[in-house]
């Protein structure tokens, strides 16, 4: 009797439950994506591509599409430097630096919705904390929601005060787990402390901040909480989610938001596969 | 010094003697405070800032039945500062009918007591159902469950449970504006009204007309009957020297008066009710522009949607839209009807149109920062600003309590419906602010209800020239306020500098939308619009002052 593969045997699990919980939702959103499909209405036409078309001509999607980029690279850009800045700043040992590590962490922990409402009570016009400074510094009323730039900034704000700590406490992981003999070394050639951070630190954590990176950057493109909180999706921040569960689930159109999320996923898997690609050699 | 606990150690037995006594001692201790006292703890009256209990004992009993004690009434529902308020006699009934009181409730315990019947409903109005919750349970002896959705995506997650046919409520608060699509999924509640001797015609049509079926089929009592009033700070308006505006052109003017008095003093001319992207932006709107056209509105007798208006009445009341935004808060493009009333409430605007719950809830010391209970503020409340035409505001925002087929409880679910929605209970929860409005001829023309709901002067009034959304009537309602109101927001943005434009690409999406669900090709009769022309083809009798 031919005998069973154990390791393929241990698989079937794991493999069952990506079939059921990830392929066959995926192949079964393909199949919704083709058709005229509203859950309320029993008549399923198939229209081959026309939710597609639709989608692609739709203004609405290629502005959230705009809106979901710039705000993967606005946040990016800020958290990044900020998160690595303050994994430095905390890999020091000083009086009660325990602490300060503990503090940073708070932020992630806090749920994402909850974060966006407390930003929103203090950005409230006439009422909120930030506006009474605002009046009081003589700069009026700031009108965060109803300006896209304005609004883009509350949103970057929300987004980096709750994952800069993210950024920072990874690669503070890094930092303080890197061997102590190459600064040794550096420190008789008499490198100044900027070369030791350029030429010892980053390229240490390099393969670290990339990873971090890449998952940073597939988790901003997915953001939503905040658009929902600031502007329910006006002033043209929507964002590809935001847009997806306003064209999906409200009306309840599972064909059109199949077509959507297809769409994502496809500009998704290129984005992810460039980036993986790019930084393999680091990486591994 | 620590303690040697085993120097002094607790036997099993001594352990059990200790803690058989004192819970024996908590249970007739338990006991004997019930038998001394057995009408407290009835009635809880739960409101968004207080919850307090209050002795439910009748001194009067219009029906000596053993259950009155359960009736709603309200020395058992109001705060102290209401009842003060409104003048009236606690002990009394507000309404001279209530189909609570004409229910057989020992019958209805003797079937379903200790039985529990379900409910989901709008997280923000969950104190409403609260409130009646101990009264109910009280009554029929059975339990209820409140499950309380927030309302963004209470659509939604009804819809999901429906489809799937989970049966996981047995009532559950519907969305009048969508009720079409609900349809498929609940029972026609007239049989049980007719076995219980429950008037529903005693709800005014403009409120029972969205969840009324093309065979007169009725999906669930009214629960939250909403129109929108015109309201005011009027001493805001006389220290300006305006007069409280009828029209909207005297509205615009006005905030342009007001402007600069409340950039000095840390206010705004307007507060805008809700205006968010999408269907809110199309209510808005809507409720706008049905003053300056016909009933042509939305030309569906040809199933042909017409948002510009025949003489561009659609693009008008859109550019009013506009124009209110600039005189409301910054960021008002965008807000929702929570933020909207939290400005309200916080004083922050002299003007606004809303719902029958601002007015009152403006008189709530414990809510807001303008109560005229111990402010220098006039609230005052007038009908919805005329534009070319007179018609009250779009009925969009009804909510009513369905009963699903899937329902394992469809009658105690009723039941439950019908005794939160009574005549007395809807009139005391418009009285005691919860939000949730009452719908009752009965009520909104009772000039004592007026005393604890001064806006329902105003609706009784308005109510008869009412409209409602004629896409109630098609499962794609909601799709296409969405799509619509997508559009009609890109003129608000800025980015479709043409109101026309705007409306014009709002017809588009919506022509889209019913050309795929195959209304384009079917040349079905759409419903009537107006309360009016509802009542003609029914057979009613549209109720006026």
């Amino acid at each position: 009797m031919r005998k069973l593969n154990p390791g393929l045997l241990m698989s079937i699990p794991t493999l069952l439950f990506l079939f059921f919980w990830f392929f066959f939702p995926f192949l079964y959103n393909i199949y919704a994506s083709m058709h005229y499909w509203t859950l309320y209405n029993p008549n399923i036409q198939f229209i081959g591509a026309e939710n597609f078309i639709d989608v692609l001509s739709s203004i609405d999607f290629r502005n959230s599409a705009f809106a979901s980029f710039f705000y993967t690279i606005i946040c990016f850009a800020v958290e990044l430097p900020l998160g690595l800045g303050i994994a430095v700043l905390l890999s020091r040992e000083f009086k009660g630096v325990g602490i300060a590590r503990v503090i940073i962490a708070i932020p992630i922990l806090m749920i994402p919705i909850g974060t966006s409402i407390m930003w929103k009570l203090l950005t409230m016009p006439k009422l909120g904390l930030l506006q009474y400074f605002s009046e009081v510094l003589g700069f009026g009323v700031i009108d965060f929601y109803g300006n896209f730039w304005l609004a883009s900034l509350l949103i970057l704000l929300i987004d980096a005060w709750q994952w800069t700590p993210f950024f920072a406490i990874v690669l503070l992981a890094a930092l303080v787990s890197l061997p102590r003999e190459p600064y040794e070394a550096a420190k008789v050639d008499g490198a100044s402390p900027f070369m030791v951070f350029t030429k010892i630190t980053l390229p240490s954590i390099q393969p670290v901040m990339v990873i971090v990176s890449i998952l940073r950057v597939l988790d901003l493109l997915k953001l939503a909480d905040p658009i929902f909180v600031v502007t329910k999706g006006g002033s043209g921040t929507e964002t590809l989610s935001a847009y997806i569960w306003r064209v999906a689930f409200k009306p309840l159109d599972i064909g059109y938001g199949g077509a959507v999320a297809v769409l994502y996923w496809i500009l998704m898997f290129v984005l992810a596969n460039i980036l993986v690609r790019r930084f393999k050699s680091v990486i591994q | 010094m620590r303690r040697d606990l085993s120097e002094k150690s607790v036997g099993r037995r001594s352990f059990l003697k200790v803690a058989g006594a004192t819970a024996g001692g908590l249970i007739v201790g338990g006991v004997a405070g019930y038998l001394l006292n057995p009408g407290e703890k009835v009635w809880t009256t739960v409101t968004e800032t207080t919850t307090k209990t209050v002795t439910g004992t009748a001194t009067v009993s219009p029906t000596a039945v053993p259950w009155e004690q359960y009736f709603p009434r309200a020395d058992r529902i109001m705060k102290d500062w209401e009842l003060k308020w409104t003048g009236w006699d606690p002990t009394e009934y507000i309404t001279t009918t209530d189909w609570v009181r004409s229910i057989d409730w020992g019958k209805v315990k003797s079937k379903y007591a200790g039985q529990t019947v379900t409910m989901a409903c709008e997280g923000v109005d969950i104190s409403a159902p609260q409130t009646f919750q101990p009264g109910f349970q009280g009554i029929s002896g059975a339990s209820l469950q409140l499950f309380g959705i927030p309302p963004e995506t209470l659509h939604e997650k009804l819809m999901a449970e429906f489809t799937a046919g989970t049966g996981r409520y047995d009532t559950a608060e519907l969305f009048g504006a969508w009720a079409q699509a609900y349809f498929p999924y609940m029972i026609d509640i007239r049989p049980f009204a007719q076995t219980y001797g429950v008037d529903l015609k005693d709800i005014h049509p403009a409120f029972r007309m969205m969840n009324t079926g093309p065979n007169g089929e009725l999906l669930g009592v009214v629960e939250d009957a909403d129109l929108h009033s015109f309201i005011c700070r009027k001493n805001l308006l006389d220290k300006a020297g305006l007069k409280i505006p009828t029209t909207w052109d005297e509205v615009l003017e006005a905030c342009e008066v007001l402007k600069p008095i409340g950039a000095k003093e840390g206010w705004y001319p307007w507060i805008t009710y809700y205006s968010a992207k999408g269907f809110l932006t199309f209510w808005y709107w809507g409720t706008i522009a049905v003053q300056f056209r016909d009933v042509t509105y939305t030309r569906l007798d040809s199933w042909e949607p017409n948002f510009v208006g025949d003489e561009e009445g659609g693009v008008r009341a859109l550019e009013i839209h506009k124009k209110l935004l600039e005189y409301s808060p910054p960021g008002s493009i965008n807000n929702t009807y929570e933020l909207g009333r939290e400005q309200w409430l916080a004083g922050l605007g002299a003007m606004a149109t809303s719902h029958q719950c601002w007015p009152r809830q403006s008189y709530d010391p414990e809510l807001s920062k303008i109560s005229p209970l111990n402010t220098d503020n006039i609230i005052e409340i007038r009908p919805y600003p005329k534009g070319t035409t007179n018609h009250a505001p779009e009925n969009i925002t009804t909510t009513y309590l369905g009963i699903p087929k899937t329902s394992k409880q469809q009658e105690l679910a009723f039941l439950w419906s019908v005794y939160m929605n009574s005549q007395e209970s809807s009139a005391l929860m418009g009285c005691h602010g919860t939000g949730v409005e009452s719908g009752f001829v009965s009520v909104i023309s009772n000039p004592k209800v007026w005393k604890g709901q001064p806006a329902y002067k105003n609706i009784w009034e308005t109510a008869w020239t009412a409209a409602t959304e004629t896409f109630v009537y098609i499962p794609e309602a909601y799709a296409i306020e969405e799509a619509a109101g997508a559009e009609i927001y890109r003129y608000l943005d800025g980015s479709e500098p043409s109101a026309k434009k705007a409306l014009q690409n709002a017809e588009a999406e919506v022509r889209k939308i019913l050309d795929k669900a195959g209304y384009l090709k079917t040349g079905i009769k759409p419903p009537p619009w107006t309360v009016e022309d509802w009542c003609k083809e029914h057979n009613e009798v549209n109720p006026k002052p």
